[in-house]
């Protein structure tokens, strides 16, 4: 199973490295330079990238293959689900940033992350959302008005 | 010597001292709390300094920095589970003494043991970092690319699982480091269209992205987000007496401290373990270890301790950061306009010198702190993860933005996040990311300058004594595991 995982892994890094590569030569490399040039740390990069991606595919140590047979999977079908979610409610509060501004946003995902992570556990709605309105209060005052540094107003209310 | 004092009246006054007070407490909480670290507490507090003067930031930072390393023998001791890596080898002794009814004895070896480390290393710092700064001035950038090449190796390899993909994570992370404008020429490069893109990956989007965002979303995806209840226990005065001191103890595990925080890459998290380890093969009473002894406890906090003087002076002489905490504390360096490295004791002596003077103040508060709140660690440990987690993602988002004011930054962070997820599904280890997105520009800039001093020729950098030892010691370490491999074969063989 995790031999199967490093294949995919390398063949990844290789396709990475090789869409790297192809960009590489479009960086434009003033001429009559006495130095390698913007292009020659990509290159060496991208090489020592498919090194190492045939390295994690073919080049084990005969310990590291014994240790790797005793490892168990990185996440089970539930795992998977619940990784996904998070990713999800990430884009979420960045999207929503964009959209209605840190003021409105902030709460109502801070409610959602607060429900989101009491995995079973009972979570009082009252102590939850003094949290969230506490956590937005405290965030937007102390940054614009203390530090004079401005949050996401959203797209809506710029308009 | 004027320099020294007028740095420590600087950390003493009112506002530095509150804001080391208050960054020590909170790093204690962080520490003792297993999943926080004093690293994702300096990442959160990164942000918050781009407002601040650079005096007043160093002194957040470094209370942070000092409580977070300390703090994490609390949880070691009272649930067995380490608050960060720099205290695993804490709860092979203090978790039993704890269960012996000892807590306050094993806490009290903690927090004197936390302060020693870390008081003495800082002192060590402040007399070697200008001797090392002058000898660094002597290199060229054939010995920094090395030198930096070889720091990057160091961890890669010495990261967990297969010496590929600690250099898998150190190409990514050098990757990063590339998107941008070339430093030579000004050339765009892998931009792939994007305008924000063109002022490169920024820093805060990384760590935040990498340390904090994509624990968080790990974490729970495999459900280990909440801890063990802690039990009721004897809290009462110090317990300590004469006999519980073991100075020889003390002593060896502060020079390994001192040493593994020294080398490039490796701190707190391995000194910790081979403390312990060393001083159990070097003990009388070896098979008593693991068993609720002192001896373990000193080894352990002392030495993880004492990496952060030994943390501070390649970070400080040489530009190179010693540990994660202190790549993060360089990022804050660059952030306030400074260049660490052999000129910055020159250059910044004030600035230089405040930051050792604020690890001392931070490590006295710290001590005074822990001793006085001791009895209050069990609520640390009680506070509920999913307020807590809440606010800290809201953190993330707040200093992505800030950083840049644009949310161009805030998703680059999330994208940073599921790069950091899918480098996790693949093994691929964190630590050499970091370290090579952060030295990665200066890889670069001493290769181009080397290459460009020599003709463009490669030779220099292994004709010149001092450079070709850095390249010795990456291309040793890179081939050792194949050179075990290959005699452990070959004994099997024969």
């Amino acid at each position: 199973m995790t031999l199967k995982k490093d294949q995919i892994a390398g063949t990844i890094f290789i396709l990475f490295a090789v869409v790297l590569f192809l960009n590489t030569g479009s960086i434009r490399v003033v001429a009559n330079m006495d130095e390698p040039g913007a292009r020659a740390f990509p290159y060496f990069v991208e090489g020592l990238l498919v090194v190492c991606s045939l390295g994690i595919m073919f080049g084990k140590t005969r310990k590291e293959k014994e240790s790797e047979k005793n490892r168990e999977p990185f996440l089970d079908m539930a795992g998977w689900i619940r990784l996904g979610m998070a990713i999800g409610v990430m884009l979420l509060y960045a999207v929503a940033l964009q959209i209605i501004g840190f003021i409105v946003a902030t709460p109502l995902l801070t409610i959602g992350f607060i429900y989101t992570l009491r995995s079973g556990r009972k979570v009082s709605l009252a102590t939850s959302i003094l949290i969230a309105v506490l956590t937005t209060v405290v965030v937007y005052f102390g940054f614009t008005k203390g530090f004079n540094i401005p949050l996401p107003e959203g797209i809506l209310f710029s308009l | 010597m004027s320099i020294i004092i007028s740095s420590l009246l600087i950390c003493l006054q009112p506002a530095n001292f509150a804001m080391i007070v208050v960054c020590a407490v909170a790093g204690i909480i962080f520490g003792a709390i297993p999943g926080l670290s004093g690293g994702l507490g300096i990442t959160l507090l990164l942000p918050l300094t781009f407002a601040l003067n650079t005096n007043i930031s160093f002194c957040m930072l470094l209370g942070m920095y000092v409580g977070g390393v300390s703090g994490s023998f609390v949880a070691a001791v009272m649930l067995g589970i380490p608050g960060s890596n720099s205290s695993i080898a804490t709860c092979f002794d203090g978790y039993p003494m704890s269960q012996k009814g000892e807590t306050a004895k094993a806490l009290a070896i903690g927090i004197i043991g936390s302060f020693i480390g870390t008081f003495f290393s800082v002192l060590i710092a402040i007399g070697l970092s200008p001797v090392i700064a002058d000898l660094a001035l002597k290199l060229g950038a054939w010995e920094y690319f090395s030198l930096c090449f070889c720091a990057i190796t160091l961890v890669a390899a010495l990261s967990k699982g297969n010496l590929f993909k600690g250099l898998i994570g150190a190409t990514v992370g050098l990757i990063l480091g590339i998107v941008g404008t070339d430093p030579v020429t000004g050339q765009i490069r892998w931009t792939f269209g994007m305008t924000g893109l063109s002022g490169g990956v920024d820093i805060i989007a990384v760590m935040l992205g990498v340390y904090a965002l994509q624990q968080i979303a790990v974490d729970f995806a495999k459900g280990s987000q909440s801890l063990p209840d802690v039990g009721k226990m004897n809290l009462k005065g110090l317990g300590l007496t004469k006999d519980d001191l073991r100075p020889g103890v003390m002593i060896k595990s502060f020079l390994i401290g001192l040493w593994i925080g020294f080398l490039p890459g490796m701190g707190s998290g391995l000194s910790n373990m081979v403390a312990y380890s060393q001083a159990k093969t070097s003990s009388k009473y070896p098979e008593k270890f693991g068993t609720g002894i002192p001896d373990g406890i000193w080894a352990s906090e002392v030495a993880n301790n004492a990496s952060i003087g030994g943390a501070l002076i390649p970070m400080i002489a040489l530009g190179i950061p010693g540990d994660g905490a202190t790549a993060l504390l360089l990022s804050a360096l660059i952030l306030h306009g400074l260049q660490p490295g052999p000129l910055m004791m020159q250059s910044s002596p004030g600035v230089t010198y405040m930051i050792f003077m604020a690890c001392l103040v931070a490590a006295i508060i710290v001590l005074l702190l822990e001793l006085v709140f001791k009895r209050w660690f069990p609520l640390l440990l009680k506070v509920p993860y999913h307020y807590l987690y809440s606010v800290i993602i809201v953190m993330c988002y707040v200093g992505a933005f800030t950083q840049t004011n644009t949310m161009f930054n805030v998703y680059m962070m999330v994208a940073c996040a599921i790069l950091g997820i899918g480098l996790m599904i693949a093994e691929i280890p964190m630590s050499p990311l970091i370290l090579a997105f952060i030295l990665g520009p200066n890889v670069e800039n001493y290769f181009r300058k080397g290459m460009s001093y020599g003709g463009n020729s490669i030779a220099p950098f292994f004709t010149r004594p001092v450079s070709l030892i850095f390249l010795l010691i990456a291309f040793l370490v890179m081939l050792s595991p194949y050179i075990k491999d290959f005699r452990s074969r070959r004994k099997q063989a024969a």
